[in-house]
């Protein structure tokens, strides 16, 4: 086919890409934030056709556990213009995506992209669906249509873990004295947690550590967000040595989100690593729950259902892999 | 009229979306046939280009809305069909 020419975006490219997702989406949809963008994503490719841009497809390679440290390939972002749809547009994109000896790794995709990764990569399937987990700490008319929720009560204080303001080397020792209890997931070293949670263009993380002894034992990341009235805390990661450690980082981190007046506390997360922990902490699992409903987009307030689905060509077990809501591109804003 | 070719186009309809070729007609479209995929697209441009001898423009490729289309953008570059 003469006339679609693929190729990474460029500084040339930008004001025929902000004109393409301002077309496509609006102008202050996300994509358009030059900054998220070169945060976000190793490379964007973009199909250009009839001197406009047709489609993109954004992925970042990043480091993975699987047994020993290695590259993969999250693919984050395809789009094509719904009038170019039914041509190839989009398997062409995602042809160069998969072009690549790296596994690759997707989530929150639709089901015509989860087709379209297997047809190009014969390993790679769907795995499931991530699960959620919810507490609530204050009142608020938000609960109301979901049925009465158990507040938690006593929380003890939040003595014990450190609000950290950088990550230093020694996350990399405790990273490397947990990592081989996970089957596939992210690496979590110092360049890693700093890349995602201090140096985000949007949003700020609160990164709470907890020790044993002199030594790092666990930590916990959570953001909160605000719709109207309604604080919801959003625990977007957390890794742990031990029960003991998440114990501490549960309850401490649930006191001070309770003092700081905020109503739900949610964590979004693969596998079934810390459930007794979540449970005793006051969480509950949303299946089977009228929660299961509950809103997962605050900014803004969604009351469309997404359930976070996850496929890569790894060949692992889903329930040895620990995906988690700060993986891929699932914690971003949405400006309207 | 050139026609010379290893292959019809319903063969290689056929071959590629995996559906009969009693089940293509002109009306045959990405709107009433499942298998024909953004994969599937690709692969269907590729391999009658390879099969004709031909090279499509993209504007040809974003007429192929039905086998029909096809079918006229061939003829229109002077394969018998």
């Amino acid at each position: 086919m003469k006339g679609v020419i693929v190729s990474s975006l460029s500084p040339y490219d930008e004001p025929k890409f902000i004109q393409y997702i301002t077309e496509t989406h609006h102008a202050r949809y996300i994509l358009n934030d030059q900054r998220y963008r070169h945060w976000q994503f190793t490379n964007i490719l973009v199909a250009h056709a009839k001197d406009k841009i047709i489609g993109h497809l954004g992925y970042r390679d990043s480091s993975y556990w699987c047994e020993k440290e290695m590259n993969v390939r999250v693919s984050m972002n395809l789009f094509v213009r719904p009038e170019f749809r039914s041509f190839g547009i989009g398997a062409l994109l995602m042809s160069r995506l998969t072009d690549t000896d790296s596994y690759v790794l997707g989530s929150a995709y639709t089901e015509a992209v989860g087709v379209l990764i297997s047809r190009l990569r014969p390993q790679w399937k769907f795995v499931g669906n991530m699960r959620r987990f919810l507490c609530f700490l204050n009142p608020h008319p938000i609960f109301t249509e979901f049925g009465t929720p158990n507040f938690l009560q006593s929380v003890s204080s939040s003595k014990g873990i450190e609000l950290v303001s950088r990550v230093t080397e020694e996350f990399d020792d405790f990273w490397n004295g947990v990592r081989h209890k996970v089957g596939f997931t992210a690496v979590r070293n110092s360049t890693y947690l700093n890349w995602r949670f201090f140096n985000h263009p949007h949003f700020t993380y609160k990164v709470v550590t907890v020790r044993q002894g002199e030594k790092i034992s666990g930590y916990l990341v959570y953001r909160i967000e605000k719709s109207d009235t309604f604080l919801v805390a959003r625990i977007v990661d957390m890794v742990t040595a031990d029960h003991v450690a998440t114990n501490l980082l549960l309850s401490s981190t649930l006191f001070r989100l309770q003092k700081e007046g905020v109503h739900a506390v949610d964590f979004i997360m693969s596998g079934y690593w810390y459930d007794n922990q979540l449970c005793e902490a006051g969480f509950f699992d949303v299946e089977n729950t009228p929660y299961v409903s509950f809103p997962i987009l605050f900014s803004p307030l969604s009351l469309k259902r997404v359930v976070i689905n996850v496929g890569y060509d790894c060949g692992l077990p889903f329930n040895e892999c620990y995906f988690t809501k700060a993986d891929s591109d699932q914690d971003r804003p949405n400006p309207l | 009229m050139i026609n010379n070719f290893p292959l019809r186009l319903e063969q290689v309809i056929s071959k590629i979306l995996n559906v009969t070729e009693s089940q293509i007609s002109d009306a045959t479209a990405p709107q009433n046939t499942p298998e024909w995929d953004s994969f599937n697209a690709m692969v269907l441009v590729a391999e009658i280009e390879k099969v004709f001898n031909i090279e499509f423009e993209f504007d040809e490729v974003s007429s192929m809305t039905s086998v029909g289309n096809i079918k006229s953008i061939l003829r229109n570059k002077g394969v018998a069909i």
